[in-house]
């Protein structure tokens, strides 16, 4: 037996290593050390079948490649999966997981020290923790302990005594916590036990570097060393068991997301969301009798089951979702977690039917029924058909995940199938397909009349531009809001206005513009998209286009992430990004003032989905006298106007209107007017302000007209030569 | 149960004034250019009662259209909805039928089909609002006929149908073979499923001649003397005054003049 592995110490007897200071692997621990190896295994076993339960839950799902650019995948998963970069956005939240995770981590390579020492002791007689290392290794074992316990504290006071409706409050979040804090407190109790016989008496210069151990065993002096060794070793046990309960939990509970998480965050597409996945094979799925979107669990692709695997519960998109807010029906906290409990309960049945393969003509059946083997359907028994449809694919709350779930792609994928497959959707949202389909714009308006807001202003058309033989620089993209719209008409005169007061050789489309397809697209009408999208790749790639600039967020969108799916490679750019290199480039000079203090709106397709936050502040701060103020939520916070995700179409009539909702946000500021920088978000908030009774006192304005206007107060008003 | 459903294309209801032109001279309405026709309405009702009808009771149902090659696309439509099968009668020579006309050629059109249960229509079509096609093709085929139609039930032989009336409904005892005219009330015609769509796409139409249906030259019944869009003038007069009052008595004794009040 090696020296002092298993001796019972008591007071005055020195461990092995001394005069340096150390301590003793399992110092009063004797044949009891079974049950650490028996429970080991034990854990391993079943953390190992937790684990590929999961796993094979996944498999169920389609098939689908995310293994291309391992290197970017490596990086964001530790940017943003062990490097925390989203976590520590909320102070409060990001601090109590910051502690409870570093103290995990930390105090598991302590163990997994403590070990290599204990083996190396034993098996070559080298033994590293001894000496100052010895202290520090202590010192650092304390620490983190305590801040095991304040993480945990804090999640407890914030579960517990703030509440909030965006947390889940089941029996295995409590449970949790439990295990944890029984982790950390017989970690304490253990230490003080062992150095209330041993070091606090013998040294208490080594005892020290364990303060908060230290402390408390003053508190355990006067008991009888007897009771104190009985002591040390039930918590020892405690300890050991709570340990291993942790450890084995990770298979069981939301704590699967310290595997999950990060394993989720690798598989991440940075496009989701924004360039929506394409159905390659309509009439071969159709011919098959495949499914087109998804109606069952087994239709969506196993990194979206995995998505909702990883999913912590945390809450935070809850927090930002403006259906949440407006009391719609969809959670995105709950649409995710509603398919892990459905994947649980309905998955082994799946997996069944698999391993019974398809010999037999039930089984073949009963994979096409959109009814699980839990006797439920995904769509319309666990995911109503409001819940789907509340979703303004705003991105609020793919921004907000630390787990990286793409939520958008899940929603739109059942959204396809209730289109496509079922017909199953609002009579307003038809009259927008029918629109759409014999139009071309959501209004029915004429394809004749599309460039009739440009008649007196000499904009070229580029099939004449063509014609003649004319270069042009860009093509402005108008879209059908700029090109029908009474109100957004107004803001393709001023981009076209100040296109020209900057020289800009650009031309439109004319009759030959289609829709982009983008709220046929996010409505899950994706054939109906395609058929859109690709006239439009077909009449610009037949023109030779190579830039192109909108000034409508979601055409915009829908051109730069989601034509090259279809062939269509331009160089895109939103008006504000195309506004702000012109006065930047000195082609645009504004000599007008705008003396008004406005707020700006962050449409959700230029912000969240793009990243373009800078560029429609900086053409305003570019106007002489005007003073932007910005909205608490702003940013990637902002909230939506409430017209995106085809929202501008058609309603969910439940809860309360996001736009009202935003616009009185903005009303709030005490500002005088908005400035927005999208087709949809102007006129959410021209109808909020009528509703809110605000026209006199206050202005919605897109970006392109305040520049025109401040252009034209220069031309007009200033003197000469000024 | 056999249902035979007779459509009609039209150019798009939802046509912006600004773009409706008539050629006086030859008494035609002149197609806006780019605003493709599109299903009379009521026939899209009578479409998707057919095929709710067959998708409680099973049987097959026929389109018939007399129009141009355009009205292949409002056969489409049907067929896309759930509808078996398709007949276009397209022929120069009905290109602008009367009412008369018309039933006459969808009357033996929908003899040459065969047996059937029930035919329905549109309660009217939204070009000339004549509403007397399905009353005429019923009086030709010797079947009784109820219009407007807002519900449709099926019990054994018999038809229970929700007939609208002025201040109501009234429900009536039909038997088959019927025809039934139907409005908008009567349902919310379906947007087709891509697996219909598809269908339809490859679907063929059968083409036919009035010839080939051995229609009988029948004369017109309706002569059109003039076809114009009428001028709609308006004036507007400001009232004035101090105050809202005094502008409240000014408009009230003017409104006494025009002898409105």
């Amino acid at each position: 037996m090696p020296p002092g592995s298993s001796i019972e110490r008591t007071v005055g007897v020195e461990p092995s290593c001394s005069p340096q200071p150390c301590r003793d692997s399992f110092w009063n621990i004797g044949d009891e050390r079974i049950v650490l190896y028996i429970g080991a295994a034990i854990m391993v076993g079943l953390l190992a079948w937790g684990i590929s339960r999961w796993y094979r839950l996944w498999l169920i799902g389609k098939p689908e490649f995310r293994a291309n650019d391992l290197l970017g995948r490596l990086r964001q998963m530790l940017v943003f999966g062990l490097g925390q970069r989203r976590t520590s956005r909320d102070a409060y939240a990001g601090t109590m997981h910051a502690f409870i995770y570093g103290s995990f981590v930390v105090l598991t390579v302590i163990t997994i020290m403590e070990s290599l020492n204990y083996w190396g002791h034993r098996l070559f007689n080298i033994q590293f923790l001894n000496g100052p290392f010895y202290l520090v290794y202590s010192f650092f074992g304390d620490a983190f302990g305590l801040l095991l316990l304040v993480g945990v504290g804090m999640a407890a006071y914030r579960r517990y005594v703030m509440k909030s409706s965006k947390l889940e409050y089941r029996f295995d979040d409590g449970l949790t916590l439990v295990l944890f804090t029984v982790v950390g407190l017989t970690g304490f109790f253990v230490e003080a036990a062992r150095l209330a016989v041993t070091e606090t008496v013998q040294h208490p210069q080594w005892a020290i570097w364990s303060p908060i151990s230290y402390l408390l065993s003053f508190a355990l002096l006067s008991l009888p060393v007897g009771f104190l060794l009985g002591f040390h070793k039930a918590m020892w046990m405690l300890h050991l068991l709570a340990a291993l309960g942790v450890l084995t939990w990770i298979g069981y509970s939301k704590m699967s997301h310290i595997l999950f998480g990060p394993l989720n965050i690798f598989f991440f597409n940075p496009l989701a969301g924004r360039a929506l996945r394409p159905i390659d094979d309509f009439e071969g799925a159709i011919e098959r009798g495949e499914p087109l979107g998804v109606a069952k669990l087994t239709d969506f692709t196993w990194k979206q089951l995995l998505d909702s695997s990883a999913c912590i519960k945390c809450g935070r998109c809850h927090a930002v979702c403006p259906a949440t807010a407006s009391g719609k029906p969809l959670s995105p906290k709950n649409l995710i977690l509603d398919i892990r409990y459905h994947l649980l309960s309905a998955g082994p049945g799946y997996l069944a039917q698999k391993a019974a393969g398809t010999n037999g003509a039930t089984a073949a059946e009963e994979t096409l029924s959109p009814v699980a083997p839990d006797g439920r359907t995904l769509v319309g028994d666990v995911i109503s058909d409001d819940v789907l449809w509340s979703c303004t694919t705003c991105r609020a709350c793919m921004e907000e995940c630390p787990m990286f779930i793409e939520h958008i792609p899940a929603i739109v994928d059942m959204r396809r199938n209730l289109v496509m497959m079922e017909s199953r959707f609002s009579p307003e949202l038809q009259r927008l397909f029918n629109n759409l389909e014999s139009a071309g714009n959501p209004w029915r308006s004429p394809k004749a009349q599309r460039a009739d807001w440009a008649k007196d202003l000499g904009v070229k058309i580029l099939a004449e531009a063509a014609a003649e033989g004319e270069e042009i620089e860009v093509l402005y993209w108008v879209g059908c809001a700029g090109s029908f719209d009474e109100r957004n008409q107004k803001v393709a005169r001023s981009f076209a206005r100040t296109m020209q007061a900057a020289g800009v050789k650009f031309a439109i489309l004319g009759r030959e513009e289609t829709c982009t397809g983008d709220p046929a697209r996010r409505c899950g009408n994706e054939y109906l998209f395609q058929l859109l999208a690709q006239e439009n790749i077909a009449t610009m790639n037949g023109y030779n286009v190579k830039k192109v600039v909108t000034a409508c967020a979601h055409c915009y969108n829908t051109i730069k992430n989601e034509y090259p799916q279809f062939g269509g490679h331009y160089d895109v750019m939103h008006h504000t990004e195309y506004i702000d290199e012109l006065i930047k480039s000195g082609r645009i000079r504004i000599q007008g003032r705008i003396d008004e203090t406005l707020t700006y709106h962050d449409p959700c397709y230029i912000g969240r989905h793009n990243g373009l936050y800078d560029a429609p502040r900086e053409v305003l701060k570019a106007i002489p006298g005007l003073n932007v103020i910005e909205m608490p939520r702003n940013g990637r916070k902002a909230f939506c106007c409430g017209g995106g995700g085809g929202h501008s179409f058609f309603e969910v009539k439940i809860g309360s209107r996001i736009n009202h909702l935003r616009t009185q946000e903005a009303l709030d500021t005490g500002s005088r007017g908005l400035a927005a920088a999208c087709p949809y978000c102007n006129l959410m908030f021209e109808d909020g302000v009528k509703v809110k009774d605000a026209v006199e006192r206050f202005r919605v304005r897109d970006v392109a007209e305040l520049i025109d206007e401040a252009i034209q107060a220069g031309t007009s008003a200033a003197p000469a030569g000024s | 149960m056999n249902i035979i459903v007779c459509v009609k294309q039209v150019q798009d209801p939802e046509t912006p004034a600004s773009q409706f032109r008539v050629d006086e001279a030859a008494k035609k309405v002149i197609p806006p250019p780019g605003i493709p026709p599109t299903v009379n309405q009521y026939d899209a009702n009578a479409i998707e009662a057919a095929v709710q009808l067959k998708e409680q009771h099973g049987g097959r149902i026929t389109v018939i259209s007399l129009g141009k090659d355009t009205a292949r696309d409002a056969i489409k439509q049907a067929l896309s909805m759930g509808c078996d099968a398709g007949l276009l009668i397209d022929d120069p020579a009905f290109e602008d039928a009367d009412a008369y006309q018309t039933a006459n050629v969808l009357a033996a059109a929908i003899k040459s089909v065969g047996d059937y249960d029930l035919i329905l229509c549109g309660r009217q079509a939204s070009d000339w609002d004549q509403a007397q096609v399905p009353q005429g093709l019923a009086e030709l085929l010797g079947i009784p006929s109820v219009t407007p139609v807002a519900g449709i039930e099926v019990t054994g032989t018999t038809l229970r149908v929700k007939r609208l009336i002025e201040d109501g409904y009234e429900v009536l005892e039909v038997p088959m073979p019927a025809l039934l005219a139907v409005s908008n009330e009567a349902n919310q015609p379906r947007y087709p499923t891509l697996k219909g769509i598809m269908a339809a796409a490859r679907a063929k139409v059968d083409v036919k001649s009035a010839a080939d249906l051995g229609v009988n030259a029948v004369g017109r019944k309706v002569q059109l003397l003039r076809l114009y869009v009428p001028k709609v003038e308006s004036q507007i007069e400001w009232i004035t005054g101090e105050t809202p009052e005094e502008q409240a008595a000014n408009l009230a004794r003017r409104l006494r003049e025009e002898r409105v009040i």
